[in-house]
């Protein structure tokens, strides 16, 4: 068997250690940090060429820190590829929608319940209708929650905390998503009327494209670690759960897209040049990296007030179905988490807005108030 | 019709992506344009009722078609509806191109309209519009 690594690019991809790769400054003009890849080897090989070179082009944008990252599930996307983490500089650095992702704030969150394969089987095709009939998918679909735009703006600057006081939801639920469910501190005139007018129906509804809301089942054999999951309410025997990806929808998407226009214009008055149309950004302290930042949370906390209304309808469907309360059901959240997020975090570096694209934070149990820490469960 | 649509399923993975082929700037955003219709529903089972007329204008082709394109996409979602036509002019006037369109469609019904992919926008992820020996090329990137 031969050693030689072969992976889909012509720059010399370096080993540090059976999981993390490394392709140095030197592989392409204007890297300012190396790149890194956590992958074993075979994960490597079957990483497509767009990684090599997106990655690389990230690790050329001003005020990155340490290395441009890619996680195991790295793939290709717009800009940055898809598992692209990247912290800049919070004073010196900048911000780019391209890694965030046009889909803000797309995430997954997955509920829990005391049911069974057994309970569920025999209602499969009318929970099904039930739930498509609750959750609206695919072109067109506009939820049942009508707003008005000042209440629209409540939804922007509140996320998840709005649904649960609109009886959307359970209060214990906010502690087990990311940041509670709602970036505090946003402000929502920098969003555009077209944004509004994309997202102001669409709460509550899933798109289409890869996202889902999925009825599984936890066998034991798929349990890796008994105890945590047990103190996140898994528990195994054919139990059934429910997961659900999507996040901001059109809403999200127009935000992402009105300031790469924004970006674009003003990159040259800042004197930045980026390697790819979909890298573009502004320095993070400069008024456009600002305003984007606070329309980027805006459409952060849609997305968990979208999560949650389809948790409540999930709930509504499931109830309907089975005759009990979603309480009495068990559907407890289990947790909600971002992947398409820009977000400013402390390291010893100091303030650092950490991009991540297709990747999710999961600190340790000595970072103190962090998201994780603060949804976990407690056996 | 003097245009072909290509489907090419290598370059989105998780999305969509068509490449035209005609023999003049306009040609090359009617088909376009009815590529991006077709990705959100079959056309053909769309009703008319609704109306838009939309003018743009731009000294970038590339910029114009991109934003008509994105408009499209905008009305989807405000108005919530889907589009049976779009019937458009384009023409270039000095360093100027003008794009006069009608966007004609109804509001989504499940039952009677073949809905395709809820598109939530256009990218510029390889996106380009070429000239070449007379002929016109546009290859689009829609994130899904």
């Amino acid at each position: 068997m031969s050693d030689e690594l072969r992976v889909n690019t012509d720059m010399n991809v370096n080993r540090i250690s059976d999981e993390i790769w490394e392709i140095p400054m030197s592989e392409k003009s204007g890297m300012l940090v190396p790149a890194r890849i956590y992958a074993t080897r075979n994960i490597l090989q079957s990483m497509d060429s767009g990684v090599f070179d997106q990655v690389t082009n990230v690790a050329c944008l001003p005020g990155i820190r340490r290395y441009a990252l890619c996680m195991p599930d790295g793939h290709w996307g717009y800009g940055f590829p898809i598992g692209g983490v990247a912290a800049f500089d919070a004073q010196d650095g900048i911000i780019s929608p391209g890694g965030v992702g046009y889909d803000i704030n797309c995430g997954m969150r997955l509920i829990r319940t005391d049911l069974t394969l057994a309970d569920v089987q025999p209602h499969l095709e009318r929970l099904m209708t039930e739930l498509f009939r609750k959750v609206p998918a695919g072109v067109g679909a506009s939820g049942f929650v009508r707003l008005s735009r000042e209440e629209f703006g409540r939804v922007m600057t509140h996320g998840a905390k709005w649904c649960v006081e609109r009886g959307y939801g359970w209060h214990r639920d906010l502690i087990r998503m990311e940041e509670g469910g709602c970036i505090e501190g946003v402000d929502a005139s920098v969003v555009t009327d077209h944004a509004i007018q994309r997202g102001i129906n669409q709460l509550g509804t899933l798109g289409s494209g890869n996202h889902y809301l999925e009825v599984q089942v936890v066998s034991n054999d798929r349990i890796f670690d008994l105890a945590t999951a047990a103190a996140l309410g898994i528990t195994g025997h054919e139990q059934i759960v429910v997961m659900v990806h999507c996040g901001s929808r059109g809403f999200g998407h127009q935000v992402a897209s009105d300031y790469l226009k924004v970006f674009e214009k003003s990159m040259r008055r800042y004197g930045i040049t980026v390697k790819d149309q979909q890298l573009a950004c502004a320095p993070f302290r400069s008024p456009e990296g600002q305003e984007y930042f606070s329309a980027m949370n805006c459409a952060a906390n849609t997305a968990f007030a979208n999560r949650q209304v389809i948790t409540h309808q999930i709930r509504e469907a499931f109830a309907t179905v089975f005759g009990q309360s979603a309480e009495a059901l068990g559907m407890e959240l289990v947790y909600d988490v971002a992947h398409n997020i820009a977000k400013v975090e402390r390291y010893p570096e100091g303030e650092l807005v950490v991009h991540r694209k297709g990747a999710t934070r999961a600190f340790g149990r000595r970072r103190g108030s962090t998201a994780v820490a603060r949804g976990r469960h407690r056996a | 019709m003097a245009w072909t649509i290509r489907w090419p399923e290598h370059i989105a993975m998780a999305d969509a992506a068509f490449e035209v082929d005609a023999s003049s700037a306009e040609e090359v955003v009617r088909g376009a344009t009815e590529a991006l219709l077709q990705s959100l529903a079959n056309p053909v089972t769309v009703s008319g009722g609704w109306e838009r007329s939309i003018e743009r204008t731009d000294v970038d082709l590339s910029a114009l078609l991109f934003d008509w394109l994105s408009e499209i996409v905008y009305w989807k979602d405000a108005a919530g509806v889907v589009f049976r036509e779009a019937p458009l002019t384009l023409v270039h006037e000095g360093d100027v191109w003008l794009l006069r369109a009608r966007l004609i469609g109804a509001p989504v019904d499940y039952q009677t309209q073949e809905l395709h992919a809820d598109v939530k926008g256009v990218t510029k992820h390889l996106y380009h519009v070429s000239q070449d020996a007379g002929q016109w090329k546009a290859l689009v990137v829609l994130d899904v």
